[in-house]
C-alpha cells in the first residue's frame, strides 16, 4: 500500500477526531498557504504544483464521486483534474476558492456522468474499489458491510442533501465553499444539511427498530 | 424549494436539529453518539487515496508548461500593445487630417500656419497677417500673370532665393518693415522675382520684372497689350470713336482727307473738333467721311 495512503488516513481521520474541528484540522494538515503556493506553481506550469494539488484533493474528489454513485470514480477524477490543470491559468483566488472551484467541476462531471448512464445499459462494477482493507478477510468483510450500509443510508437522502453532506463530511468543505460548489445560497446549504442529518437520524432509528 | 431538496414525507416533519447541533456533529462533537458514528463511517468509507493517474493526466502533470502560460501572458501583452498602438495611430491620423484641413483653409494660427506651410500642406503665402490681404486667385495655368514685384509668393519646394526675396517683399508690402529697411526692400522690390506657386493641381507662374506692361490684372478679360475689350489698339490705328477724348476719328483719317478737304503730305492731320481751323475758311471740319 502506498505510503501516502497512511498519510491521508492520518490527516483525515486521526486529526479530525482529535481536534474535533474540520476547519482547524485542515489548517494544521493542509495549510492554505501551502495550497496557495501549489496553486501558483501549477498556474506557472510547475509540475510540483500539480503533484501537491493532486495528492491533497485527489482522495476527496474520488470519495465524493463514489458517494454520488459515479460509474468510474477514478476515471472521472482523472477527467476532473485534467480540466482543472488545463484551465488553472484562468483561476484567480485563494485556497477556499480553489476548493469550491475544484468541487464545482467535480459536481458537474458527476451530473454529466449520471446523464450519460441514464441513456445506456447499467454497469455493475466487479470490484468495490481500491480501498479494501486488504489481507484480512474478516476486516474486509466488515468494511464492505459498513460501506454498503453507509451507501444505503446516503441513497435514501435526496440528491441535494447527499451532495451537501458528502461535501461537508468527505471533502471537508465549509458551508460557504459547499454553497459555491453547488451554486446554492448559504442558507439553502444550511437547510439541506439540517434536513439531511435529520433524515439520517430517522434512518438509524428505523434500523434499530428492525430486528436483525 | 425544489422537489429534490426534501422528500414529500419529510415536508411536515419538524427538524430536530438546530444549526449548532448540526455543526457540532459534523465537527465530531455531537451529542448524538449513533449519528456521530455514522458520520465517521461515511468519512472512512468515502475517503480514499488519490486515484490512479492516467496517461493523459500524467503527461500533463510531469511536463512543465511554461509555454502555455507564457503564451497566454504574451497574448495579453501583445493585445494590449496592439491596442495602444492602434489608438495612438488613430489619434495621430486624426490630428494630421484636422491640421491639414485647417491649413488648407488657412484657418490655423499664424505660427502654426507657417510651420505647416513649410511642410507643403498649405499653399497660402508666408506671413500670418498676409493671408487675409487678398483672396487666393486661381489662374489658368497657361496664362502668365504679371504682377507687381511686391507680390508675395511661396516656393513650395524650398527655392531659398525666391523665398527670401518674397518674404522681404511681403514685409515691404505690408508695411511691417522698418524705415531703415525700406531702401533695401525697395531694391528688392525692383529685383526680378519669378517663382511658382502650387495650389492643388494648378500651377501659377508669377513674373515680376522691370518691363512696363499694359495695364494691370484684368479679371476675366484678355489682356495682351493689343486688345482691350475687343478693341484693337496698336498705337497707330484706332477703330473706335474716342481715343483719349481728344482725337476724333469717327471719320476715316488717313492723312489725305479731312472734312472733305485735301491735304498734301503723308502725315495724318489731327483736327480739333472744337476749335475751328483757320485754314478751313469757316467751314465746319466735321463731315462725313468719304
Amino acid at each position: 500500500m502506498p505510503s501516502h495512503f497512511h498519510e491521508c488516513r492520518e490527516i483525515h481521520f486521526g486529526d479530525f477526531r482529535a481536534s474535533g474541528a474540520v476547519a482547524d484540522n485542515r489548517a494544521v494538515t493542509h495549510p492554505d498557504r501551502e495550497i496557495e503556493s501549489a496553486i501558483e506553481w501549477a498556474r506557472s506550469g510547475d509540475p510540483r504544483g500539480f503533484d501537491i494539488l493532486f495528492r491533497t484533493f485527489g482522495g476527496s474528489v474520488v470519495g465524493y464521486l463514489r458517494a454520488c454513485s459515479a460509474g468510474d470514480p477514478d476515471g472521472m477524477a482523472n477527467d476532473v483534474f485534467l480540466r482543472v490543470f488545463r484551465t488553472i491559468h484562468t483561476f484567480h483566488g485563494d485556497a477556499p476558492r480553489f476548493r469550491a472551484w475544484l468541487f464545482t467541476i467535480a459536481h458537474h462531471a458527476m451530473i454529466d456522468d449520471s446523464r450519460r448512464r441514464r441513456r445506456r445499459v447499467r454497469e455493475v462494477p466487479l470490484d468495490r474499489g481500491p480501498d479494501g482493507a486488504g489481507g484480512d478477510v474478516e476486516t474486509e468483510v466488515f468494511a464492505n458491510l459498513a460501506r454498503d450500509r453507509v451507501h444505503a443510508l446516503l441513497t435514501g437522502l435526496s440528491p441535494d442533501q447527499r451532495d451537501v453532506l458528502v461535501l461537508r463530511i468527505v471533502a471537508e468543505l465549509s458551508v460557504a465553499e459547499t454553497a459555491a460548489a453547488l451554486d446554492k445560497s448559504y442558507e439553502a446549504v444550511k437547510a439541506l444539511q439540517r434536513r439531511g442529518l435529520s433524515a439520517l437520524r430517522r434512518a438509524i432509528s428505523s434500523e434499530e427498530a428492525v430486528p436483525k | 424549494m425544489s422537489g429534490d431538496d426534501v422528500y414529500p414525507y419529510e415536508m411536515n416533519e419538524p427538524d430536530d436539529f438546530d444549526e449548532a447541533a448540526g455543526d457540532a456533529l459534523l465537527s465530531g462533537n455531537g451529542r448524538d453518539a449513533r449519528l456521530a458514528d455514522l458520520l465517521g463511517d461515511i468519512r472512512v468509507a468515502y475517503t480514499s487515496t488519490p486515484p490512479t493517474v492516467g496517461a493523459e493526466l500524467s503527461a500533463l502533470m510531469q511536463a512543465p508548461q511554461p509555454a502555455a502560460t507564457q503564451s497566454f501572458l504574451s497574448r495579453r501583452f501583445e493585445q494590449m500593445r496592439l491596442s495602444i498602438l492602434a489608438k495612438v495611430g488613430v489619434a495621430a491620423a486624426t490630428i494630421v487630417a484636422a491640421t491639414g484641413g485647417l491649413a488648407a483653409a488657412n484657418a490655423l494660427p499664424a505660427p502654426v500656419q507657417d510651420a505647416v506651410s513649410h511642410l507643403g500642406i498649405a499653399a497660402s503665402s508666408h506671413g500670418g497677417a498676409h493671408h487675409h490681404a487678398r483672396p487666393m486667385s486661381i489662374v489658368d495655368p497657361t496664362t502668365t500673370t504679371a504682377e507687381e514685384p511686391t507680390s508675395a509668393t511661396t516656393a513650395p519646394n524650398g527655392d531659398q532665393e525666391a523665398d527670401e526675396v518674397c518674404e522681404n517683399d511681403t514685409r515691404a508690402a505690408d508695411g511691417q518693415s522698418q524705415a531703415d529697411e525700406a531702401g533695401e526692400s525697395n531694391d528688392v522690390n525692383n529685383a526680378p522675382c519669378d517663382s511658382t506657386t502650387t495650389v492643388g493641381n494648378t500651377t501659377t507662374t508669377t513674373i515680376a520684372d522691370d518691363t512696363p506692361t499694359t495695364g494691370d490684372h484684368v479679371d476675366g478679360e484678355h489682356v495682351d497689350g493689343e486688345h482691350v475689350d475687343g478693341e484693337h489698339v496698336d498705337g497707330e490705328h484706332v477703330d473706335g470713336e474716342h481715343v483719349d477724348g481728344e482725337h476724333v476719328d469717327g471719320e476715316h483719317v488717313d492723312g489725305e482727307h479731312v472734312d472733305g478737304e485735301h491735304h498734301d503730305g503723308d502725315t495724318p492731320t489731327t483736327v480739333d473738333p472744337v476749335a475751328p481751323s483757320a485754314s478751313h475758311d469757316g467751314v465746319s471740319s466735321t463731315g462725313g467721311s468719304d
